[in-house]
C-alpha cells in the first residue's frame, strides 16, 4: 500500500515536471515566433535604404525635369501679355519666399565649428537649437532672404529642435551638433556682416564652438525639398 | 517506469490546455525546472543505488524548486542575478547525478554480463 502511493506519488510529481517542460517549451517558442515576426536583418533594411535613396535621386531628378518644363510653360505663357509678365515675376517672389526654388546671390556664410573636447575642458555645453534659433533670427533681422542650415532651408514654416544626439531642422533632417555647422544667408552682404558684428552676438557661443563668418559674393542655397500641404490653415473669405 | 508515465501525461497536458501563467514569471519558471529535473535525476540515481525515499523525493522537488524560484525573484528584486547559483549548483549537480547514473548502470551491466 506505501509503495503504491509513493508511486502515485511519483508519477504525480513527473507529471507536474512534464507539465512545467511543455509549458516553458511552448512560451519560449512562441517569443521565438513573436520576435521573428515582422523582423528584418539589418542587410535587408540597408539594402531597402539604398534603394530607397536611388529611388529619391531619380524621382528629384524628374522633378528638376519637370520644372524645367513648367518654367519655360510660364516664359511661353508670359511672353504674350504685361500682365502674365507680372503674374510670373510675382510667382517667382512667392517661389523665392516659400524655399521653393533654388537661388543665389551675395550674403555670408558662418561656420561654426564645435570645440574639441579632447583634453576634457570643454563645459560639458554643446550648440542646441536654441542657438541655431537665435542665429536664424539675427540672420532675418538683419535683413537675410534665405538661409539654409548645412543645405536645409530654413524657411516659414521650419521648426528646429533637439532630438537626441541631433538638432532636427524641418522634422526629419538631422543636423549634428558634434560636427561643423554651415549657416548660410543670403541678403545684403555687408548689411549682414556688420548685423553679425556686433560685440555681444556670439557671446552665447564662447566655449561652445568656434564661430567664423564670411561674406561671399555668390551663394547658392538649394530649395525646399518638402512640400507645403496646409491641412488646418484656410483663407478667410 | 511510473515517473515515466506521469512525465508524458504531464507532457501532454502541458501541450494540450493552454494555461496562462504569467509571463514575467517565464525566468522563474525556468529556474524552477532545471530545480525539478536535478530532483528528478536525484531520484533516479537513488532509485538505482536502492535507497530512494519517495517523501524526500517530493520534498526535495517542490522544496528545490520553490526555493530557486524564489531566490530568482529575491535576486531580481535585489539586482543580484542569484538565478545564476541556482543555475550553476543544480546544472552541477544535474551532471554530477548523471556521471552516477551512469557509472552505477554500467556496473549493473558489468556485473549481468
Amino acid at each position: 500500500m506505501k509503495s503504491m502511493r509513493a508511486q502515485i506519488s511519483v508519477a504525480v510529481v513527473c507529471a507536474i515536471l512534464g507539465f512545467m517542460l511543455a509549458y516553458q517549451f511552448k512560451v519560449l517558442s512562441n517569443q521565438q515566433n513573436s520576435f521573428s515576426l515582422g523582423t528584418t536583418t539589418s542587410s535587408d533594411v540597408t539594402i531597402e535604404i539604398e534603394q530607397y535613396k536611388k529611388q529619391k535621386t531619380e524621382l528629384e531628378s524628374k522633378v528638376s525635369e519637370l520644372q524645367g518644363k513648367v518654367d519655360s510653360y510660364e516664359k511661353a505663357a508670359a511672353g504674350e501679355s504685361d500682365a502674365s509678365k507680372a503674374l510670373l515675376t510675382e510667382l517667382e517672389t512667392s517661389r523665392i519666399l516659400t524655399g521653393a526654388t533654388d537661388i543665389h546671390g551675395q550674403g555670408v556664410v558662418i561656420y561654426l565649428d564645435p570645440a574639441s573636447n579632447l583634453f576634457g575642458t570643454g563645459t560639458g555645453s554643446h550648440i542646441t537649437d536654441k542657438h541655431l534659433v537665435y542665429l536664424v533670427n539675427e540672420l532675418r533681422f538683419a535683413g537675410a532672404e534665405a538661409i539654409s542650415i548645412n543645405d536645409i532651408r530654413v524657411v516659414g514654416l521650419t521648426g528646429i529642435r533637439n532630438a537626441g544626439n541631433y538638432i532636427l531642422i524641418n522634422d526629419n533632417d538631422k543636423v549634428s551638433y558634434s560636427q561643423k555647422i554651415t549657416i548660410k544667408a543670403i541678403g545684403n552682404k555687408d548689411m549682414l556682416y556688420s548685423g553679425l558684428s556686433f560685440p555681444e552676438v556670439f557671446s552665447e557661443f564662447t566655449g561652445i564652438c568656434d564661430v567664423k563668418f564670411e561674406k561671399q559674393d555668390d551663394i547658392k542655397i538649394s530649395k525646399y525639398t518638402k512640400t507645403y500641404n496646409f491641412q488646418y490653415a484656410k483663407p478667410v473669405k | 517506469m511510473v515517473g515515466l508515465m506521469g512525465l508524458i501525461i504531464g507532457i501532454i497536458l502541458g501541450i494540450v490546455f493552454n494555461v496562462n501563467i504569467p509571463d514575467q514569471f517565464s525566468p522563474y519558471m525556468s529556474v524552477a525546472i532545471l530545480a525539478c529535473l536535478d530532483s528528478v535525476f536525484g531520484a533516479v540515481r537513488a532509485s538505482l543505488s536502492k535507497n530512494f525515499q519517495p517523501d524526500i523525493f517530493i520534498s526535495g522537488f517542490f522544496g528545490n524548486a520553490l526555493l530557486a524560484a524564489g531566490l530568482a525573484y529575491l535576486g531580481d528584486k535585489l539586482g543580484v542575478p542569484i538565478y545564476l547559483a541556482a543555475v550553476i549548483v543544480f546544472g552541477g549537480r544535474l551532471f554530477d547525478n548523471f556521471a552516477i547514473i551512469r557509472r552505477l548502470l554500467l556496473e549493473k551491466a558489468k556485473s549481468r554480463g
